[in-house]
């Protein structure tokens, strides 16, 4: 039946009616030639008219068209960075400007792939059919178009949460050595926003294949691959893919912030989606670029970085964002990751992102083998913004816990002399070492955030003091599947009122007493 | 005090002036635009052979034994052409060479009025077609116009013509290509 309807008639006309959109014109563009290509970088002849960031087409003498980008523009020749097969093209080859900047594909139809920085698929998954492409370089919107954070983006870790909340369109860095657990507060955060009508989008910079590999299969396991996009630029990637691959994730978020469901330009009727983009890390992206800047022998500056590090940060992490109502209200929180050496968080790439970011959770190696996990530096990690976000009730709960903590931690330092306690210190040490206790969270199991609002007025109301500290977290696991499977009520009031009120609090005191007649302590 | 990049731009102009200069003096328009497609020859060579290249830039050898392979290997240009580059490799200026081309190309307008236009086709230009493109060109650049032919057929069909670093493409090729974008694009 098929057979007969494809006739050469049929085939002519759908031939026709494809290529409508094809020009005829004669096209006029500029040439320039090879004069030196290596280490992905490639010195380029000619050119005059070249933009900055200007998408390049390199032709190898095989006819292998392979993409640069222009990024030294030079008084007689043009110095570009290489995006593909960087060993295909050779002296003499020609070069031809396209007059567009360097662009990804985006859309909806990315959300559950892994793609390369140039938004190819890279999980055999077959073609994207985009939806629309985004420039890898855009200028963050400016402040009138922007509105102040104001909803939280909960990452489901207590000690997160409580007192480092971060908001929607908040930038929070999150910053420790090696080995601290980085990835997995932000593996949990994308985790915690299944359901949330929230993109996430992670970007995997410099990173083993392997290891990215394994983050796919973790979210794809807990269902999370279904609203995220991983993009990929490992460390077998050329330098100039790994400097542009946080770019090209913000552009395919950007996407989603500027455009509304209906696939049309974002606005009152129409809002924009929620983003959360996670670049894994940038350390790893300054390193790149540092190569690409020293091999387009730009001169070097502290610790060998070009002069523009900061800005290559700032213009990046700027594009987080909280739009007005009138622009569609979307955001794009970003979670940029820093990797520090022995703790040292006043070398160079570490102070900028610093201070472009609104708050850092910092992760300590010695709490992480004490077995403080989520090792969060509750101490010095700040979220400046995010409180105007927070959940009131968790606001309520967690308002003197950070205070709390910090008094306990001097109390333990000084105790640790050996001299004997009166009540009050001895009661300060018992409730600071439950609390710490209290923030201890498995890899992969984000709290929704009032059963850690109900853990923590356990915690804060004294209720844990009693037990054993080792206790503390099976008393947490087991008061709230309690909770939720006898008393669903006071969390519905909970979601419903969104603070503690009198009866909340009184039903609350109430259930806890109950649970913990029925706790049996470990012996 | 003029700075480095001063000094070396007018190094290179007066490379490319003393070329030009002599050239014409020594043949004509002919001898010039001789000298100009020799030169682009020696710049594509140089840029692909390192061998030649370091031979002819190596400050450890001597300015007498660069100038020596220069003459060398040089031998068969226009001697006012193997004149220039031997002073240039005996000066450890042979790296210049790009840009005295570029040069070369600009004076060559300026004095002389003429710009060269590289003709692509895939069978040989006849007369009258010859005469309408540089008619054209002509019209075009505000210039006279020499063409430099060339045969392509992996073009297909069509004509690419090339001056001053900008590239017009009526190549059946790239109608094909754009057409093959077209239709990948859709589908």
């Amino acid at each position: 039946m098929l057979v007969t309807e494809i006739t050469a008639q049929s085939i002519d006309e759908a031939l026709r009616k494809q290529l409508d959109a094809l020009s005829t014109s004669v096209e006029s563009r500029e040439v320039g030639t090879v004069i030196q290509v290596g280490d992905g970088i490639a010195r380029v002849d000619g050119l005059k008219d070249a933009m900055a960031g200007e998408l390049l087409e390199f032709v190898s003498s095989t006819g292998q068209v392979v993409y640069g980008m222009a990024q030294n523009l030079e008084e007689d020749e043009v110095g570009a960075v290489l995006l593909g097969d960087v060993t295909a093209i050779k002296e003499n080859d020609q070069v031809r400007t396209t007059g567009r900047l360097v662009e990804v594909p985006s859309g909806r139809a990315m959300l559950g792939r892994v793609v390369n920085p140039l938004g190819m698929p890279i999980d055999g998954k077959g073609p994207i059919q985009a939806e629309g492409t985004r420039p890898v370089e855009f200028k963050a919107p400016g402040v009138v178009y922007r509105k102040p954070v104001d909803e939280p983006m909960q990452t489901g870790i207590l000690a997160v949460d409580s007192m480092i909340p971060i908001g929607r369109g908040q930038r929070e860095l999150i910053i420790g050595d090696r080995q601290t657990g980085k990835t997995a507060i932000a593996i949990d955060a994308i985790i915690n926003q299944k359901g949330k009508d929230m993109i996430c989008i992670y970007v995997a910079v410099g990173q083993k294949a392997s290891t990215v590999a394994g983050v796919v299969e973790t979210l794809e396991s807990y269902g999370a691959m279904d609203y995220t996009i991983v993009v990929n630029a490992s460390a077998s990637d050329s330098a100039p893919l790994q400097y542009i691959a946080p770019m090209a994730g913000a552009a395919i978020g950007e996407y989603f912030v500027y455009t509304g469901e209906n696939g049309e330009t974002a606005g009152p009727d129409n809002p924009g989606r929620a983003v959360l983009i996670v670049y894994d890390d940038l350390t790893k992206q300054a390193v790149a670029y540092r190569q690409m800047s020293l091999t387009l022998r730009r001169p070097p500056g502290r610790e060998a970085y070009p002069g523009d590090i900061f800005y290559l940060h700032s213009r990046l992490l700027e594009r987080a964002v909280k739009m007005s109502d009138e622009m569609g209200g979307g955001s794009m929180t970003a979670l940029p990751i820093i990797e520090t050496q022995a703790g040292d968080v006043s070398a160079y790439i570490p102070t900028n992102v610093i201070s472009i970011t609104d708050g850092q959770i910092y992760l300590q190696t010695d709490l992480f083998f004490q077995g403080q996990r989520p090792a969060v530096d509750v101490g010095i990690s700040v979220s400046r913004v995010g409180g105007s976000a927070q959940v009131k009730a968790m606001k309520q709960v967690a308002g003197t816990l950070r205070l709390d903590l910090a008094a306990y931690r001097e109390l333990k330092a000084f105790t640790q002399f050996g001299s004997d306690l009166d009540k009050a210190t001895q009661d300060q040490l018992t409730r600071g070492s439950h609390m710490t206790e209290l923030l201890k969270q498995k890899r992969y199991m984000p709290m929704p955030v009032m059963d850690q609002v109900v853990a923590i007025y356990a915690g804060g109301k004294g209720y844990l003091d009693s037990l054993p500290v080792e206790d503390v977290v099976r008393f947490r696991t087991e008061l709230i599947d309690y909770l939720h499977a006898s008393k669903q009520g006071i969390f519905d009031a909970l979601y419903a009122e969104k603070k503690l009120t009198d009866a909340i609090e009184a039903d609350l005191n109430a259930a806890i007493e109950a649970f913990k007649l029925s706790f049996a302590v470990s012996a | 005090m003029p700075n480095n990049r001063h000094v070396q731009k007018e190094k290179v102009a007066t490379y490319a002036a003393v070329l030009l200069d002599s050239a014409y003096q020594a043949g004509g328009q002919d001898a010039v635009l001789q000298v100009r497609d020799q030169a682009e020859r020696i710049m594509r060579i140089e840029r692909s052979n390192m061998d030649l290249a370091n031979a002819l830039e190596d400050s450890s050898y001597t300015p007498e034994q660069r100038g020596q392979v220069a003459r060398g290997v040089f031998a068969d240009l226009n001697p006012v052409l193997t004149e220039v580059l031997a002073v240039m490799a005996e000066r450890g200026d042979f790296a210049l060479l790009s840009r005295v081309w570029a040069s070369y190309q600009e004076q060559l307008e300026r004095k002389l009025d003429v710009t060269v236009v590289d003709v692509t086709t895939v069978v040989p230009l006849d007369d009258h077609l010859r005469e309408v493109i540089a008619k054209k060109a002509e019209a075009d650049l505000g210039t006279k116009v020499v063409l430099r032919e060339q045969i392509d057929p992996s073009i297909i069909g069509g004509v690419l013509l090339t001056a001053n670093g900008q590239r017009i493409d009526a190549s059946v090729v790239s109608q094909l290509e754009r057409a093959r974008n077209v239709l990948k694009e859709q589908n």
